[in-house]
């Protein structure tokens, strides 16, 4: 994670752990000084071990939160990363000819193997280097004519074996080093995902093809460690390829092995690209930094995954937060006679926050390394997941999971969850010191406030002045989250104010409430009004989600009697339940502090799942409608650049298991080179003169006739998307792009690669955009962007007519992409298959779009189910807080059950109370948290609506009512025991020691 | 005459366990009461009256011997009948007042009602009878902690007799009260004593409250020493 909340992650580690030695340090010091306060305050949780055990489990949560977050992120991460060590093996950079030739004219990407020998021989005697190989490297067909499997995407890798040292080892399965002389004139090696994807074994016949040439070869061994940089890789000396491609003496590739291991050489990337674009400055031929892009794209990918755990984990922590305040709240109540004595004999009130901090320290180390240790078994377990998901949508991509921490993430992590908890029980200890002592010996409740002191006036106008500052803040950076944050501080200390100032608590608070309910709903459903040119990110919600609860619990706490009145009215009808119910209610609305803040944690973890539940159901009608991503076609077929159709509608017109009746429209899209999809383009008058890698995509007459995809912003004049497409058509140069390129005003999207193409000027959301001039790599070649498409497409790109490419290129265009429209009624997945065999020759993959949006949908329910599963670790707190809530009870009610039970109560009655009274607690927050996060999403939904058509706002019932029933019972559960044990008191034995 | 004693107690033994310590409380007691009756409990701390009160309202099990309350041997009762009889049958009145302190004064006083079943209509009714009858009504919404100790104890009084039972356990009703306002609590009691014709069994240090009742029996070492009728 690089940041969290616009707060560098550095900057948060700095300060997290100068403060953690500040503490710890000054701890020790005090500690040195006061050895008998220390021992005092270190021996309370050798003594009661159970009781320590529940501390420690109710404190570790919040660190088990951040530490599974980051643990996530870096397995994640790591996994990625050494998935491209091990593709990349040693090799660093690429070099290749792109597709420029020596005149500047666009040509196919091959170059004389002179050009190699002339950079070996300039770079002889430069030690960073410690490989150099040329080679050719393509796609190609590959044929297991034994086990009768084909496979279109196999990589084919040839490099000449006389320059493959600095590369590494080859491997065979026995482990023995394997080289390319081995390989006899008709033999190939493949790497293991290759073989696999082929069910070839050695001594398989393999075919090979690619563009008007077919190689029949025999398997000699399946090796690992062919710095290919890819898997599914097949590969042979760079000679025969040659031959096999009839390409003379040239090559397309050289490949570059920095000085040092597989992990080390990327250090010095920077320094020999720069060397070696100077060395390739005006050949024509390009330096790619292969291995450092794939390093650094899957550090994105990790701290992507981080910081989203991260954000959903934000509900839990406060949740944690909490728990941990009512917890010091509780053991404090608890030893009030035991420090009101103590008290009495002498200590001082400094010495009594001292021996407080050790004890509670004590605990908070503890809790802190059980919840790094935990928070790593949740990662694992999660990862695990994560990539089990992944890897079951990519069966072409090996995932090789691998656990990893990085050791400064768990220690921010067990230093943040240290110092949350320390500062907790810092303001437990102030507030325990400030005890009567006649009260506390006697256990007598404090008496309500009536004079507010000087601290209140002061939070007020800090939170006065920050809420001021981050205002300020808003306007400056134009970030629509501070605004919002800005203001709900600025309720927030009004109300500290005007409670210094007299007016009554209740309706201080009760105002303050709805104010922050009514503001946040106010802002998400104005967003657009209210925003202007600021940028929105994601946390937006989650601050409003946490004032809004904030604001509910206000509400509620400060007007339960009222609430609790329709308990009662409603329960109170099953007469049995009355005695029960009143004891009940009487105590849930007697202590303020503790039923509003587990009634928080509730709301707080309800309210995340609900929303989520909305949100995510609320995308769903995305993967059902198919005509949204795929422009109104049934069924994508793709062929192999290596087995073009020169002629499709004389090979529909031929068909044999095909009915060409079931089939209304075949449109297709063409891939710029015959290796990639991807080409290089740079925008122009900008200040960025970097070229990006983007797909350029040609379409043909049919495609720019029938699709249907619409536009989110088009320029001047177009009136409708038939106008757009049309236009591209019949002006050559006009092209559209997809949205993912496009930055929107309202959303800020997450870091991207520096690599990563997004146009600067339009914006998705505006209505109308200026067009925009991109270069495509060649030099002569200009496409102008008048619109973009919506978002949701399965191919991004840019799209521009087969004409523009094939005139203003001077190549010929290859399609590889074939949409097909089938008629209603018509089943698409059975008319894919017979695509597929009617294509054989061509070796098409068609697959139904309904199919692909069902994998994909599947896909993205896994995630947010595993999502909400990470989200439902915060509910554990909620339900510890009652389990320490009723645990405490029974203890501080030992007396008055006696009494209970004395004038009539039944063991059964008390239970019943105990239980009610959980259940009061938990369904407020559960109710709080189901309606504030109905109304949130409800807006959310509406806003995102202007981002992605289609989706809609639906309430998930069965879900919500499960969620519900799960906290519900699971808290009633927690309770169980407690309320058990509350019953089976003595009544004589609870009043005789009164 | 049988018929005259409401409650009736033979060879009655309590004993318990104090860590490794077996503690014998009551170690063969004989006592009787008429309906009706007011009967203060005396002697010094540990002599095991409070063990005794507790026996005889069966909020304690006994370890040998005989309780019988009107005509009802409670120990043969399980603890959910033994329970429902003591709501229905008994009042209790407790030095420490013992009411719960989230109740307001009239939800303290109606809880033993909701408890044996009446409804909450007329337990309200009959809790705001009560604390007028005690003389606090207008304080029938404050929580304890808002009242005084005197009226606390007022409002266990009036918990212990809205009910209407037939038996009143109090013990040590005056011990955390000031003179005066022990006397006016003793005065209400022996009020309510007469008018209703309640069976009251005081438990007590004073000699003051113990010479307001009809009978005074005295303790020693778990054994009644004395028993003299006023």
């Amino acid at each position: 994670m690089t940041e969290f909340f616009f707060v560098p992650m550095n900057l948060i580690a700095l300060v997290a752990l100068i403060a953690f030695a500040v503490v710890m340090g000054w701890l020790l010091s005090v500690a040195l000084r006061n050895r008998i306060i220390f021992k005092l305050g270190v021996r309370n949780p050798r003594r009661r071990p159970a009781q320590t055990a529940l501390i420690v489990f109710g404190l570790m949560l919040s660190t088990l939160v951040i530490t599974s977050a980051l643990g996530v992120g870096d397995t994640l991460a790591y996994t990625l990363k050494s998935m491209a060590v091990r593709d990349l093996g040693h090799t660093d950079e690429g070099i290749s000819a792109a597709t420029l030739n020596d005149d500047g004219k666009l040509t196919t990407p091959r170059f004389d193997y002179s050009r190699f020998e002339r950079l070996r021989a300039q770079l002889e005697g430069y030690n960073k280097i410690d490989g150099l190989a040329p080679a050719i490297t393509g796609r190609s067909l590959v044929v297991n004519l034994t086990a009768r499997q084909n496979e279109p995407g196999i990589q084919l890798f040839a490099p000449d074996p006389d320059h493959l040292s600095g590369f590494g080892l080859m491997k065979n399965q026995q482990g023995q080093s394997v080289s390319l002389s081995d390989l006899g004139p008709d033999e190939v090696y493949l790497d293991r995902r290759a073989a696999d994807r082929l069910d070839a074994h050695p001594g398989d016949d393999l075919l090979l093809s690619t563009v008007g040439n077919s190689l029949a070869v025999r398997l000699k061994s399946i090796v690992k460690g062919t710095s290919a940089g890819a898997n599914s890789v097949v590969l042979m000396p760079l000679s025969r390829a040659q031959e096999f491609l009839q390409w003379g003496d040239q090559i397309n590739a050289i490949y570059v092995s920095n000085k040092g291991g597989p992990l080390e050489g990327v250090e010095h990337s920077d320094e020999v690209t720069a060397r070696l674009e100077d060395l390739l400055a005006g050949t024509g031929l390009e330096v790619d930094t292969i291995k450092q892009d794939r390093l650094r794209s899957a550090g994105l990918a990790g701290n992507a995954i981080a910081t989203i755990f991260a954000f959903l984990g934000v509900f839990s922590i406060a949740a944690g937060v909490l728990l941990i305040f009512l917890i010091f709240a509780m053991l404090s109540a608890a030893r009030k006679p035991e420090i009101g004595m103590a008290r009495a004999v002498g200590m001082k009130r400094r010495q009594l926050v001292h021996m407080f901090l050790f004890e509670g320290t004590a605990y908070d180390l503890c809790a802190a390394l059980v919840g790094v240790l935990l928070g790593m078994a949740v990662s694992v377990a999660t990862a695990s997941i994560i990539v089990g998901v992944l890897a079951s949508a990519w069966p072409d991509i090996a995932f090789d999971l691998v656990y990893h921490f990085e050791t400064s993430s768990m220690i921010l992590a067990f230093v943040v969850g240290t110092l949350v908890t320390f500062i907790t029980i810092s303001l437990s200890s102030w507030k325990l010191s400030q005890l009567n002592i006649v009260r506390a010996i006697r256990d007598i409740p404090e008496p309500p406030l009536t004079r507010v002191g000087y601290q209140r006036p002061l939070v007020a106008i800090s939170l006065l002045v920050l809420g001021l500052l981050l205002l300020l803040a808003s306007l400056a950076i134009e970030r629509a989250s501070l605004l919002y944050l800005g203001f709900s501080l600025g309720i927030t200390s009004v109300a500290l104010l005007l409670r210094w100032l007299g007016l009554r608590e209740r309706l201080v608070f009760s105002l303050a409430g709805i104010a922050l309910v009514i503001w946040s709903l106010f802002f998400v459903s104005s967003l657009e009004s209210v925003l202007g040119d600021m940028s929105l990110g994601i946390e937006v919600f989650f601050f409003s989600g946490l004032m809004m609860v904030l604001g509910s619990v206000w509400i509620v706490v400060y007007n339960l009697n009222l609430l609790l009145l329709v308990f009662a009215a409603v329960l109170g009808r099953i007469r049995g339940i009355v005695p029960a119910l009143t004891t009940a209610v009487a105590h849930a609305s007697s202590s303020r502090l503790g039923t509003g803040l587990t009634i928080a944690m509730f709301a707080l973890v309800v309210f995340i799942l609900t929303f989520m539940s909305v949100t995510i159901g609320a995308s769903a009608p995305l993967f059902e409608d198919a005509d949204l991503p795929s422009g109104g076609y049934d069924i994508v077929g793709i062929v192999p650049t290596s087995r073009p159709i020169e002629d499709i509608s004389s090979v529909m017109g031929n068909a044999t298991v095909l009915n060409t009746r079931d089939i209304l429209a075949v449109g297709s899209l063409s891939t710029l080179s015959s290796l990639t999809s991807f080409h290089r383009v740079r925008q122009s008058g900008v200040a960025s003169t970097k070229w990006k890698k983007y797909p350029v995509l040609g379409a043909d007459d049919v495609f720019l006739d029938t699709n249907t995809f619409e536009f989110t912003t088009t320029a001047q004049g177009y009136e409708s998307a038939a106008d757009v497409w049309l236009a591209i058509r019949e002006n050559p140069g006009y092209a559209v792009i997809t949205a993912d390129a496009v930055p929107s005003r309202s959303l800020s999207s997450m870091s991207r690669a520096d690599s990563a193409l997004l146009l600067e000027g339009p914006y998705r959301d505006d209505e109308v955009m200026s067009p925009v001039e991109l270069d495509l790599q060649g030099g002569n070649m200009t496409l102008t962007i008048i619109g973009v498409i919506e978002p949701m497409n399965l191919n991004r790109g840019i799209y521009t007519s087969q004409n523009t490419l094939e005139q203003g290129l001077s190549l010929p265009v290859i399609p590889t992409t074939y949409l097909f429209k089938v008629a209603d009624g018509v089943d698409a997945e059975a008319t894919a298959h017979a695509i597929e065999s009617e294509f054989f020759a061509y070796g098409m993959e068609a697959r139904s779009i309904d199919e692909i949006l069902e994998e994909e949908s599947e896909i993205y329910f896994a995630i947010s189910s595993l999502l909400q599963g990470f989200v439902a670790l915060g509910l554990v707190v909620g339900i510890a807080a009652l389990g320490v809530i009723s645990v405490r009870a029974v203890i501080e009610r030992r007396h008055e059950i006696g009494v209970l039970r004395a004038i009539g109560f039944k063991q059964r009655t008390v239970q019943l109370s105990f239980l009610l009274e959980s259940s009061i607690v938990a369904l407020l927050g559960i109710f709080i948290g189901v309606v504030l996060a109905l109304l949130l999403s409800y807006q959310v939904v509406e806003f995102m609506k202007t981002e992605a058509e289609g989706l809609e706002f639906h309430i998930p019932w069965a879900q919500t009512l499960a969620t519900a029933a799960a906290v519900w019972g699971a808290s009633l559960l927690m309770t169980y025991l407690p309320s058990r044990e509350a019953s089976k008191i003595d009544p004589a034995e609870a009043l005789r020691y009164e | 005459m049988q018929e005259d004693y409401i409650i009736q107690v033979r060879g009655l033994r309590k004993a318990y366990r104090t860590g490794t310590v077996k503690v014998e409380a009551l170690k063969g007691v004989d006592f009787a009461a008429r309906r009706g009756e007011m009967v203060a409990i005396m002697g010094p701390s540990g002599c095991g009256k409070t063990t005794l009160l507790n026996c005889l309202s069966g909020l304690d099990s006994v370890s040998a011997g005989q309780v019988e309350i009107d005509g009802v041997q409670l120990q043969r009762m399980s603890d959910n009948k033994r329970t429902e009889y003591r709501a229905r049958h008994m009042g209790f009145v407790f030095q420490l007042y013992n009411l719960l302190p989230v109740l307001s004064s009239v939800e303290n006083v109606e809880l033993p009602m909701l408890v044996s079943d009446v409804s909450p209509s007329e337990s309200r009714q009959r809790a705001l009878e009560a604390l007028a009858l005690v003389g606090l009504s207008d304080e029938a919404n404050r929580r304890p902690a808002e009242l005084s100790g005197g009226q606390r104890q007022r409002v266990t009084i009036a918990r212990a007799f809205a009910n209407q039972p037939t038996i009143i356990w109090a013990d040590e009703p005056t011990g955390d009260l000031d003179s005066e306002t022990a006397k006016a609590i003793m005065d209400l009691l022996c009020h309510l004593n007469k008018a209703n014709q309640q069976t009251f069994i005081v438990v007590t240090h004073s000699h003051e409250v113990a010479a307001r009742a009809d009978r005074i029996v005295k303790m020693r070492d778990g054994l009644i020493v004395e028993d003299n009728q006023l």
